[in-house]
């Protein structure tokens, strides 16, 4: 910010403590409960407004930690805006969590690799060591870890589909991104459910 | 024309001419996948479950087992390169780093190979 007059420089913080407090007010913490802010609406869950408190919450306690911060120096006026991007407040938008989730499939699927080896294995060498791991496998915990295993594979599969797509140079724009990730999560749900059915 | 600057000319440093290898084999890895990723699901979906007759009776079929064991081979391959980039991103001390790699490799070939020899043993017939 250079404002050489002291005239200026006060106008410019004024402004800016005229926008904080405009901010913080609306996102008081005693107007969203004084107002019953969240009751005159009906259409927002119970949830949704749960998570908005908390939201509040969490941006009051950032703002304010900034402010304090910046009060020593108060030329430092880029000192009292908000970090960015803040991962944890701002909603996020589908093709992150696709992303996310994918490594997070990515490497759950090497416990399900090393499981299947060792059944394999076991299937390979005896009757008796075969039952232990296939009894394991197959009861209800078992059966349970397959099948999230399962899902993790296909929805692995559709997202790695996507990605080869994109590694080709086309499929970018937001809504072929958008119609991508439809599709790859209807794929894992067909193909996690086609083989549930045929297995 | 160079763009090298004097410093990197005399240490003698520079690229290994393998930038786009690791990320190519990736994909490689990946397309291999896409069909590979059918035999494997459904032998092993069949086979799951099934008394050890039936297990050994699937994987007595060659395509079963070709493609079970093409699938195990590519798909330990992909792994092992897929956490590779996961450690490389999260942990940044540089022991545990070379310990998790090191690790990584060991493992995913031990696990790989393991799987082979079972599936091998299965269709020759050696597992009765």
């Amino acid at each position: 910010m250079s404002c050489t007059t002291r005239a200026a420089t006060i106008t410019v913080k004024k402004h800016v403590h005229d926008r904080m407090d405009v901010l913080r007010h609306s996102l008081s913490t005693i107007e969203c409960i004084d107002r019953y802010w969240y009751w005159q609406f009906p259409e927002i869950s119970i949830f949704q407004s749960a998570r908005h408190f908390a939201i509040v919450m969490r941006v009051r306690t950032s703002w304010d930690s900034r402010c304090h911060a910046g009060a020593g120096m108060s030329d430092n006026i880029p000192g009292i805006r908000p970090l960015s991007p803040h991962a944890t407040i701002y909603r996020w938008p589908l093709n992150a969590v696709m992303s996310i989730m994918h490594r997070i499939t990515g490497v759950g699927l090497v416990v399900g690799a090393c499981l299947v080896v060792w059944w394999l294995f076991a299937a390979s060498i005896s009757e008796e060591h075969f039952k232990f791991v296939d009894g394991l496998l197959t009861s209800i915990i078992g059966e349970l870890v397959m099948l999230g295993l399962l899902a993790a594979f296909w929805y692995h599969f559709c997202n790695g589909i996507r990605h080869l797509i994109w590694d080709m140079g086309t499929g970018f724009d937001a809504a072929n991104v958008r119609l991508s990730a439809m599709l790859g999560l209807l794929g894992t749900a067909v193909l996690t459910g086609g083989t549930v059915l045929l297995a | 024309m160079t763009f090298r600057t004097d410093y990197s000319r005399v240490a003698g440093l520079g690229p290994a001419r393998q930038g786009a290898q690791r990320w190519w084999m990736q994909r490689l890895a990946s397309v291999a996948l896409v069909p590979l990723a059918f035999i494997f699901i459904s032998a092993i979906s069949r086979s799951l479950g099934a008394s050890r007759e039936e297990v050994l009776g699937i994987f007595a079929n060659p395509w079963n087992s070709i493609g079970t064991m093409l699938f195990l081979v590519v798909g330990f391959m992909h792994l092992r390169m897929g956490l590779h980039e996961v450690i490389e991103d999260y942990v940044h001390t540089k022991g545990t780093a070379t310990m998790l790699h090191v690790l990584n490799t060991l493992l995913c070939w031990g696990f790989a190979v393991t799987g082979v020899f079972a599936v091998a043993r299965m269709t020759l017939g050696l597992g009765e």
